[in-house]
């Protein structure tokens, strides 16, 4: 393989990679929120009123 | 086999590892409620997008080592390699981006160090012989 075709490849890997970083393809799915901490207008959620800063973890 | 294809191979299988490992044994997929219906990832998400990027790079100077004819480009690759790697290590450390003190990251972060240091090896190993190479022309 030469060089120029070498970084043409590499180039496009690198914009695959980007696009997957973009898509997140490339971690887990973040885990969805329970429905009581969902914002809804004229409503707030006990965590909400206990924290101002609730980890979800 | 040459063992500069030995290097180069090695460095190439230990960053698609790299590539993967946040697949293979995921990070904690919690989010921080900052209230009022907004959430933004944990400190580890961040951590390793940034890895991911890092090792992107990491794969392309380690498939590098098998393209690259001279000794120049050899030493440069096999420098940045092990450049990278420490980025690697130095990312998940509390000191740099960090990552939570629970969940499944610090399982990750183990290993992730752990194939970072292989990694580091392998350009440091790519470096010597290359180095060494070169003073037995000019001797």
């Amino acid at each position: 393989m030469n060089l120029s075709r070498f970084l043409i490849i590499a180039l496009v890997f690198f914009i695959i990679g980007t696009v997957i970083l973009y898509t997140g393809t490339n971690r887990a799915s973040f885990r969805k929120v329970p429905a009581d901490n969902q914002h809804k207008p004229g409503h707030t959620s006990q965590v909400q009123e206990d924290l101002s800063v609730n980890l979800i973890c | 086999m040459k063992i500069q294809k030995i290097i180069g191979w090695f460095a190439v299988i230990i960053s698609v590892i790299l590539l993967f490992l946040p697949r293979i044994i995921p990070i904690c997929t919690g989010r921080i409620d900052l209230g009022g219906g907004n959430f933004i990832p944990m400190k580890c998400h961040f951590a390793y997008q940034a890895e991911f990027l890092i090792t992107l790079l990491a794969v392309i100077f380690s498939a590098g080592l098998l393209v690259l004819r001279t000794s120049e480009a050899r030493l440069l690759a096999g420098f940045l390699i092990f450049l990278l790697s420490a980025a690697i290590v130095i990312i998940p450390q509390p000191w740099a981006l960090g990552i939570c003190p629970e969940g499944g990251c610090q399982q990750t972060t183990f290993f992730e160090v752990i194939a970072g240091l292989m990694l580091a090896v392998a350009g440091i190993a790519q470096v010597w012989h290359v180095y060494k190479a070169r003073q037995e022309e000019t001797e």
